[in-house]
């Protein structure tokens, strides 16, 4: 200010003149024209970029807006992991790993004869076999599914144009044939397809969840960045009841005597009489759940046959008719009978396994023995609706509840449907239809002190943060008196004895509870081959597991004493020892089979 | 603000000379003030103001700058991270997988029969005075000398050592009941090498 101040009136007068002399005259409208022009194109200008903001900010904007999401955004599912199945240890039967799905954009793939060769020794693959994915016309081919993630970034690291990994997971059963005729097994989605797998799918699978988030070039999140998160949920895991090494020995046990006396099939089951629980359902032949055979049919391995199969008892019924009897005061276990060698009933003719003279036996001498005849005269006693009230009780025409999947309650007409010969036969075990699990039921009833306790198979579910919830304890109703029970029992400890129908089922230091059945099979309408079973318990005087050999069509031998009862000894001795159940050291009574 | 404080006292200095300049008697008698030079406070003052304002604005810049190259740096760091963590659980699953597979039953008898192992077979049961329940496995056959070639060096040697006493009683250590210990007399009697319950 002061600087300026002192010097201005001199400088005024100087420069009025430069001012002056600039612009001419004619140039003015020249300068205005010249402004205007300049004014039209910037709003020209202005009005473009006003224009493309419109369209940017107005007109397209979701599209622009969503384009520019895609590019940032990603969007990944969050795979629930699917529930394990555990044996009662909490030994995985089944599980799901992670895992990841090898693939080929064929459009990115350079050179499909070197790939291939490169890829071949890794995937177990041949070259050729690899060619067609990766020349195909498309931009996406499998080249391997389900494989380990250390298999895959060895693929990955041989960084092949146009290789990638996708993540996914995979069922994977430790040991599979064990159990697989339970488990059953899942599609190639990681759904059940069948067995438990499919029964408990809506438990096992979990809900999927999702990760949105804001990424760069390289795929890192961006920090800051929009980051959306909804978590999956875990599926629940299932605790069976099963006894895995006993599982394996019942399976071992079957599948070796399906094949010795050339049967259709065979099922074991084992079960703890005092709390219903199934320690090993064994089917032969079996299958290997990590690799499901396609040939089966789809119906054949959806269900488990210890469940699902009927099939006509045969004389495993009579300790049925025998318990009607004694538990309505009827008969008691001495009671004396003459057996005929030919009885005539309603116009039909009934004969004994083994043609004999008549005999004169006790009821415990029928049982033991097996006599049609005898039993057929302790159902004349007890009358049809007695002997149906009886089998119903004892859960025959009833499924057992333990969820498996196909369980069937088997055939059980009412007594108004039957025909004059049905009540005899029934008291022997045919013209009717029961499951494996029916009738290892009837015989942890009597077992269990005349209490039944409903089968069960799941122990437990366990959630996703690892608590256990143990499932509802199994229904229990009680059959038949303990006194009655304890009188059956002896008398199916005769069944053992050298006198008895299987003394093959015995094993040293044991008291053994039981009782063959040899029942002619019904196929299509007639009778054609023979079910061969052996059913008992043990320690007989203080009962804590129960087997079951059930044989379907054996064709070298057929009585349940001579093929089935082997493998229930091997199955009963193995489940003693493991288990670590101590003989009681009690000596059985003698048991009076004549008079 | 120094710059105008001798400027006002310069001016009560003169003005009440002007007054009397303007008077007939003033004008007779023109008392001029003395000029003097007007003392500026420096103008340079304020550039180190400046300065310090760009010197904030800058480090401000400067450490957001850093902030986000840390926090850019750090989400690559966890990022790698999660990877490496994410390449440890498939080791550790893997891993646990085949120890599952290895110890399935199916594997662990397979193996057992590799090492000449075989099933306990039938158990002898004596009941001592003291109530305790003895069970003993009985003598099982040798396996057969050699139905396959022995995986390695160490089975063969531990099938010998098996097959060489006759006392080869697959003892019953699994199967020992629940009244109290087996043992003793188990383990004076069991060949003591390799298998091993």
């Amino acid at each position: 200010m002061s600087a300026s101040a002192p010097p201005r009136p001199r400088a005024r007068p100087q420069q009025p003149p430069s001012y002056r002399h600039g612009p001419r005259r004619p140039r003015r409208p020249d300068s205005r024209y010249r402004l205007s022009v300049v004014l039209i194109v910037i709003l020209f200008v202005l009005t473009l970029v006003a224009g493309k903001l419109l369209e940017l900010q107005g007109l397209n904007r979701s599209a622009y807006s969503a384009m520019a999401e895609r590019q940032r955004l990603h969007t990944v599912t969050l795979t629930a992991p699917r529930g394990a199945i555990l044996d009662r240890d909490g030994q995985p039967l089944a599980e799901t790993v992670d895992a990841r799905d090898i693939y080929a954009d064929p459009k990115e793939v350079v050179d499909a004869q070197k790939t291939a060769t490169q890829l071949a020794p890794l995937l177990g693959d041949t070259a050729a076999s690899l060619l067609p994915a990766l020349t195909a016309k498309s931009s996406f081919q499998y080249l391997a599914r389900a494989v380990t993630p250390t298999l895959s970034s060895q693929v990955i690291g041989l960084q092949l144009p146009g290789i990638g990994s996708l993540p996914t997971t995979k069922r994977i059963y430790p040991d599979g044939v064990l159990a697989s005729n339970l488990l059953g097994y899942v599609h190639w989605d990681g759904n059940g397809a069948a067995g438990l797998e499919s029964a408990f799918q809506k438990i096992l699978a979990g809900h999927d969840g999702t990760q949105t988030f804001e990424a760069g070039a390289a795929g890192a999140p961006i920090p800051d960045g929009h980051d959306v998160v909804e978590q999956a949920q875990p599926g629940t895991s299932l605790q069976l009841t099963i006894d895995r090494d006993l599982q394996w020995e019942a399976q071992q046990a079957i599948a070796a005597q399906v094949k010795a006396v050339k049967a259709d099939s065979g099922t074991v089951v084992v079960m703890d009489p005092r709390t219903g629980r199934l320690l090993a359902l064994a089917v032969a032949p079996g299958f290997d759940a990590n690799n499901p055979p396609t040939a089966i049919t789809a119906g054949q391995r959806q269900l488990d046959p210890a469940a699902s199969d009927i099939y006509e008892p045969g004389s495993v019924n009579k300790v049925i008719t025998m318990s009607a009897g004694l538990q309505e005061g009827l008969v008691t276990p001495n009671s004396p009978f003459v057996i005929p060698p030919q009885l005539h009933y309603a116009g039909t003719t009934f004969n004994d396994a083994e043609k004999h003279g008549t005999e004169r036996l006790t009821l415990t001498g029928i049982l033991a023995k097996s006599s049609n005849i005898g039993t057929i005269e302790v159902a004349q006693k007890l009358g049809a609706n007695k002997l149906y009230s009886y089998l119903r009780a004892y859960g025959f025409g009833s499924v057992t509840g333990t969820g498996l999947p196909g369980e069937q309650d088997g055939i059980l007409p009412p007594v108004s449907q039957w025909w004059r010969t049905t009540m005899p036969t029934v008291a022997f075990g045919q013209g009717i239809g029961v499951t494996a699990l029916q009738v290892a039921s009837v015989y942890s009833t009597i077992a269990n002190g005349g209490v039944r306790v409903a089968p069960n198979i799941i122990a437990a579910t366990i959630d996703s943060s690892g608590h256990k919830h143990p499932a509802a304890a199994p229904a229990t109703r009680r059959v038949i008196s303990a006194k009655v029970a304890h009188e059956l029992s002896d008398m199916l400890e005769s069944v053992t004895t050298n006198e008895g129908t299987a003394p093959a089922a015995r094993v040293p230091g044991y008291r053994i509870a039981g009782k063959t059945g040899t029942a002619q099979r019904a196929v299509n309408g007639h009778y054609s081959g023979y079910t061969a079973t052996f059913v008992g318990f043990a320690p007989a005087d203080k009962p804590q597991l129960v087997v079951e050999v059930v044989l379907q069509n054996p064709r070298s031998g057929h009585f349940g004493g001579v093929v089935a009862a082997p493998v229930f000894h091997d199955v009963m001795a193995f489940a003693l020892q493991s288990l670590g159940i101590a003989p009681t050291g009690t000596r059985p009574p003698k048991a009076r089979l004549t008079w | 603000m120094s710059a105008l404080a001798p400027a006002r006292t310069r001016a009560s200095a003169v003005a009440p000379a002007r007054s009397r300049a303007g008077t007939p008697q003033a004008r007779s008698t023109p008392a001029r003030p003395r000029l003097r030079l007007v003392v500026t406070a420096p103008v340079a003052a304020r550039v180190p103001f400046a300065v310090l304002v760009g010197v904030i604005l800058t480090g401000g810049l400067v450490a957001l700058l850093m902030l986000h190259t840390l926090a850019a740096q750090d989400a690559f760091t966890l990022h790698s991270l999660q990877r490496q963590a994410a390449a440890l659980d498939d080791t550790e699953q893997e891993l646990a997988v085949a120890d599952q597979q290895a110890a399935a039953p199916s594997a662990l008898a397979a193996h057992a029969k590799a090492l000449g192992m075989v099933p306990t077979g039938a158990l002898k049961i004596t009941r001592r005075p003291n109530g305790q329940v003895v069970a003993v496995a009985r003598a099982v056959p040798p396996p057969a000398p050699a139905p396959s070639p022995t995986p390695s060096a160490t089975s063969s040697a531990a099938a010998k050592a098996a097959s060489g006493k006759p006392a080869a009683k697959q003892s019953s250590a699994p199967a020992s009941h629940d009244k109290g210990t087996t043992t003793a007399r188990h383990r004076t009697t069991r060949p003591t090498p390799a298998g091993g319950h």
